[in-house]
């Protein structure tokens, strides 16, 4: 069927409106409700992807949802910080107004101390590859930190001003400090520094240097109080100022970032400014978004999330830079409810809004409008298409097909009478051949002549003898990199058309839906289709791999899918755009807190254009994605921040053994994802108590009186509910078991009690044998004493003295006899005893040193030096006393010549002395030994005190206790 | 006050000890300033800043009261200014002092542009300001133009949302001022 053109309408406008900006999205972030106004100084992010900031009020750390204000502890107050840092090992530096440093540590905001401290405000802080800190202060020079002191170099030292703004470092390991009066490079000398070289206002646009930056190729750019940026190339050992920073006029420069190939400035009084230094071409600038202005902007930070940070005096503001950005026109061409968007081999931008067909460079230049008029009204265009001529297909919505010579400018009509009021939804093809899908089938096209002219031979062909392409509505059609022709269809599923054959795929293929929206392709040539309210899915040519809910799509009805680099696919819905890691399984999510709220897109309303960005039209206008300059963006982070235990405050974070009875714990835990914080979901798990993961929204977990034994506390966060994509935190601690319950304390305590037993058995086993030749003894010496005063000595010597007294005396002779024989009735009646009073005993010494004294008269003397106290309290063995004497008498001779004394005196509170001088007899009596022998082990049973026998060659003493009356 | 502003003069004077020759005094002054809202534009002017300028160390202090400031639309103006924004009784005296960033000499008849470096303390509140001028010295008598801006917030100083529509948060401030050496 041969079909001819005939010309409808050319209708060509050249609008001159104004030049579109891709404008990026910039977001107020509120840290602190009590403040909102809070303007920032400085900001840093740690290696917890944690944000710092210094403040009016002092320092604050932030992690998206909470901040913690840190205070000064020295001053009392909210202090002004004026600079922060984190430096490589994880400090986080604070610089204050007053020139006060301080670093944070588990314990809070110490201030350094030290003789050399800095008494102006400091303006930044720097950490050089030796990891020496640098603070720069205004008008007291620079100091360093390095081996915990802090050195100061000043004007004095040859810095050109002690007015200072910020330190750079070069690659050659040099110190570049920027000052009121140009730069002072320093060089490592020694253990100090020394001045390099400097640069002054004969080589600087500008003396005031208000930050350095080292790029890349490691340059140095100088930021300038009014001449904008200039840099020092390294090679040329020159400052050259780049072309578009010459004749600035937008006043002081307060910091330059490097952002992949993106160059930021903040300045003092016009906000930021964008600058891409690839492409080049105009510098951009930003001071406003919305209802909100950022005039001064101090200082630019990038977090792992690929979002901007601008530190400024109007708060804390995100953005997503360049990477995601809005097409915004100025002129009277509204750019909103885009229902088809188009890139062409020439980097020309296609696309339809309620006004019309317009056409763009991707550079936003160059604005050009097309009516496509057929009757009265304007048209709904809805699918574009470029032909090998590069002539602009376009189908429209119950209006047919046109095609648009888009050198001419010229608009025609495709005429055919299947199409005229045909709703074409998609329309791609390959070489002469172009594929329609409309809501009445899909068709095939065959350009016979086709650039030749304005009027080639189209071919037409509808293709309802396969049966799923018939009259049914066709929402897609896709020629893929191996010329297969895909449709999809409502309700109809999958069409292939291959080397002419059809093939077809639905539910029963493994497909969750039999309706497709949008079909891509990826690197490895596998397909992507989407399907309403059932996710997307992937065909490797075999079978289909499903994406729902649980591989983490947030939204199932996805309208648009377009393959990007680094094996992403993205997905366009309602909420905004999600992109999927093909490789890792990991998504990233842009929606509300992106700008991306109910964007309504229209289905394929997707176009890629020559630089590999992403056009997307929606209701709100054209989003803008640029992969290239958001790779791998980080997911969710989960921090712990504390470990409590219940009934106390103390963060027991770097404890890792508790005792038996600290068994309660709170585990307090924080995510990160500045993006949406919202959007963060936690899984915890503590190993050894609990067997899975357990789902939370609580930022809180509480484990109440948990059993001694070995624990893990882990939590993970997501963003979806796959959260086998992100890491984790884990946290290891033991809780003891009670001592009493410890293996080692029972042992020892089993130990301890049988080896105890075992001593007191042996103890009163000792004991027992002790009392047994004690017994025996005692028995023994009893029968001695009886012997020995038996003896035919003492009797034949008794006998002899009363012999000698009788006849002088006989009153001294019946008292002598008397005297004898209370001694042996005192003998018999107290040896029975263990102890006696000493007072008894004594009657008895002196009963037996009355009879000794009639033998050997004056020669002998005892003296008996006891008070009565001592006589009446205390007590000693029957005997002992006695038996000392007897034993001096028996082992000394008693004469005129060699007197014998024997002294009784108390010694101490409870003992006494048995003293006597020695005169050896010549031929000592045959001691038996037991006498004293017998004394010594008496005593040891009763009492602990010890017998003591001291002698000499004329004295011989012995101390014998005394046991006080019971 | 006139008295405590003198004395404040006296002693900052006396700092620049050794160089008599080289100090200039303000010996005629106009500083105005202007708040431009939609609803309404006010502005004021004294000429009884005081000031000098130490042309051998390029040093300067310059101060001036509040209650100077004439010429508003109203009496009642004047009294808000006062009272509710600048708060005259607490904070008397806007001043500003520091030094010249450029190397030039003063002494040497010309005109320059330099760029005053140092402390604007106003409402109490003390920023680090950067302020261009143009200094024209014929050796004997420098003469000091400036305009420059000073924003309320950096200031602290709070406009109800009421009268947004009636102060600006941007207040552009002129100064012309002849000094001579003394």
């Amino acid at each position: 069927m041969k079909q001819h053109f005939y010309l409808v309408c050319i209708f060509l406008q050249v609008s001159v409106t104004t030049v579109l900006s891709q404008t990026p999205f910039f977001k107020q972030v509120i840290v602190n409700r009590e403040s909102s106004s809070l303007g920032f100084n400085a900001i840093c992010i740690d290696t917890n992807r944690v944000l710092w900031l210094g403040s009016i009020e002092g320092l604050y750390k932030y992690n998206g949802t909470d901040y913690t204000a840190f205070y000064n502890k020295k001053k009392g107050s909210q202090e002004e910080a004026t600079a922060v840092f984190a430096d490589s090992r994880g400090v986080i530096w604070a610089g204050y107004k007053s020139g006060a440093i301080a670093f944070v540590t588990d314990t809070g905001l110490t201030n350094l101390s030290g003789k050399v401290l800095p008494t102006q405000s400091i303006t930044s802080v720097f950490e050089d590859s030796r990891g020496t800190i640098w603070f720069t202060t205004s008008g007291d020079g620079v100091f360093y930190w390095i081996n915990n002191s802090l050195h100061h170099i000043g004007i004095n030292e040859g810095l050109k001003d002690d007015y200072c703004y910020d330190a750079e470092e070069d690659d050659a390991g040099r110190i570049w400090i920027g000052t009121d009066q140009g730069i002072t490079v320093l060089q490592k000398a020694g253990s100090g520094y020394k001045i390099a070289t400097t640069f002054v206002d004969q080589e600087l646009p500008d003396v005031i240097v208000r930050d350095l930056c080292k790029d890349k190729n490691g340059n140095i750019w100088i930021a300038m109080q009014d001449s904008g940026i200039c840099r020092y190339m390294m090679k040329d050992k020159k400052i050259e100022t780049p072309s578009w920073s010459i004749n600035w006029k937008n006043g002081a420069i307060l910091d330059i970032y490097f952002n992949k190939n993106e160059l930021w400035l903040g300045t003092e009084e016009n906000g930021v400014f964008y600058y891409d230094m690839i492409a080049q071409g105009r510098i951009k600038n930003y001071t406003e978004y919305g209802n909100f202005t950022f005039k001064k902007v101090n200082k630019i930070i990038s977090d792992k999330e690929e979002n901007l940070w601008f530190a400024s005096n109007s708060g804390l503001i995100r953005s997503h830079g360049n990477w995601l950005t809005f097409l915004n026109n100025e002129g009277k061409e509204k750019l909103n409810y885009v229902h088809t968007i188009y890139c062409t081999g020439s980097n020309d931008i296609y696309m339809t809004s309620d006004q019309g067909l317009l056409r763009f460079n991707a550079d936003g230049k160059n604005l050009k409008k097309y009516i496509v008029t057929p009757i009265k009204n304007l048209i709904d265009i809805v699918s574009l298409y470029e032909d090998e001529c590069g002539h602009i297909w376009i189908g429209t919505m119950g209006a047919g097909l046109f095609r648009l010579n888009s050198l001419t400018g010229v608009i025609k009509r495709i005429n055919n009478a299947d199409l005229n009021e045909a709703s074409i939804l998609s329309i791609d093809g390959i070489g002469d051949e172009i594929w329609l899908a409309t809501f009445g089938g899909a068709f095939h096209c065959k350009i016979q002549n086709p650039c030749l002219s304005d009027n080639p031979e189209i071919e037409i062909k509808k293709l309802d003898k396969e049966p799923t392409l018939g009259n049914f509505y066709i929402y897609t059609v896709f020629v893929d990199s191996r010329a297969r022709v895909w449709f999809g269809t409502e309700k109809k599923g999958l069409t292939c058309f291959y080397k002419d054959k059809y093939y077809n795929y639905s539910i029963a293929d493994g497909l969750r839906s039999n309706t497709v929206y949008s079909i891509t392709e990826d690197n490895k040539g596998a397909l992507w289709f989407s399907t309403p309210e059932e996710g997307i899915c992937r065909f490797d040519g075999r079978k289909f791999r499903n994406y729902g809910k649980a591989e983490g799509l947030r939204e199932l009805t996805v309208t648009s899918l377009r393959y990007v680099s680094f094996d992403r696919i993205l997905m366009v819905h309602n909420r905004g755009l999600d992109i999927l890691h093909t490789s890792t399984g990991k998504i990233d999510y842009y929606g509300a807190e992106n700008n991306l709220d109910d964007i309504n897109p229209d289905l394929n309303s997707i176009t890629t254009d020559q630089s590999g960005k992403v056009w997307i039209g929606t209701e709100k206008g054209i989003v803008i994605y640029d992969p290239g300059l958001n790779i791998n963006p980080a997911g969710a982070a989960v921090l712990l921040n504390n470990v409590t235990l219940v009934g106390s405050v103390r963060n027991q974070l770097n404890r890792r053994a508790f005792r038996y009875n600290q068994n309660s714990f709170i585990f307090e835990f924080s995510g990160i994802w500045f993006t949406d914080p919202a959007r963060i979901n936690y899984q915890y798990m503590l190993e050894g108590y609990n067997t899975e993961w357990i789902n939370t929204s609580d930022k809180q977990v509480v484990f109440p009186n948990l059993p001694p034994g070995k624990y893990e506390f882990r939590i993970r966060a997501s963003l979806s509910k796959d959260f086998t994509i992100n890491s984790s935190t884990a946290y290891k601690f033991i809780l003891n078991k009670p001592v009493w319950k410890e293996n080692w304390f029972i042992t020892t305590a089993i130990l301890l009690i049988v080896v105890s037993v075992l001593i007191i058995i042996r103890n009163r086993d000792i004991r027992l044998k002790g009392i047994e030749a004690l017994k025996k003894e005692s028995i023994e010496y009893r029968f001695e004493t009886l012997k020995s005063q038996v003896n035919p000595h003492f009797l034949f010597n008794s006998f002899n003295t009363l012999i000698a007294i009788i006849e002088k005396d006989k009153d001294i002779a019946i008292e002598y006899v008397e005297k004898l024989s209370d001694y042996f009735r005192n003998m018999i009646q107290h040896r029975e005893k263990e102890t006696i009073v000493l007072g008894d005993e004594i009657e008895m010494v002196r009963t037996y040193y009355y009879l000794q004294k009639k033998r050997f008269g004056e020669h002998l003397k005892l003296e008996i030096n006891l008070s009565q106290e001592l006589l009446r309290n205390y007590r000693v063995p029957p005997l002992s006393l006695q038996l000392l004497i007897e034993n001096a008498i028996k082992h000394n001779t008693v004469s005129k010549d060699t007197p014998l004394t024997v002294e009784l005196n108390q010694t101490g509170k409870n003992e006494i002395t048995v003293k006597n001088n020695i005169n050896v007899k010549l031929t000592p009596e045959i001691s038996t030994g037991i006498g004293l022998q017998n004394i010594i082990n008496r005593y040891k049973i009763l009492t602990q005190e010890k017998v003591i026998i001291y002698f000499d060659p004329k004295v011989f003493t012995i101390t014998i206790p005394l046991i006080k009356n019971a | 006050m006139k008295l405590f502003l003198t004395a404040v003069i006296s002693c900052l004077a006396l700092l620049f000890t050794g160089s008599e020759s080289n100090l200039f005094y303000i010996s005629s002054v106009s500083v105005k300033f202007r708040s431009e809202a939609p609803l309404e534009v006010i502005a004021a002017e004294s000429t009884k800043m005081q000031g000098i300028i130490d042309a051998d160390k390029k040093n300067f202090a310059f101060s001036v009261l509040n209650s100077s400031f004439m010429g508003f639309n109203s009496k009642l103006q004047q009294v808000h200014f006062n009272e509710n924004y600048m708060e005259s009784d607490i904070y008397p005296i806007i001043s500003f002092k520091g030094k010249i960033i450029e190397d030039i000499d003063i002494n040497t008849p010309g005109v320059y542009q330099i760029r005053a470096k140092g402390y604007l303390t106003v409402h109490g509140i003390t920023k680090e300001r950067i302020i261009r001028a143009q200094l024209t010295s014929t050796a004997e008598i420098l003469k000091l133009e400036s305009e420059f801006t000073v924003l309320l917030d950096d200031h602290n100083i709070k406009v109800p949302k009421v009268v947004h529509e009636k102060i600006a948060s941007e207040i552009k401030v002129g100064i012309k001022a002849e000094l001579k050496r003394k």
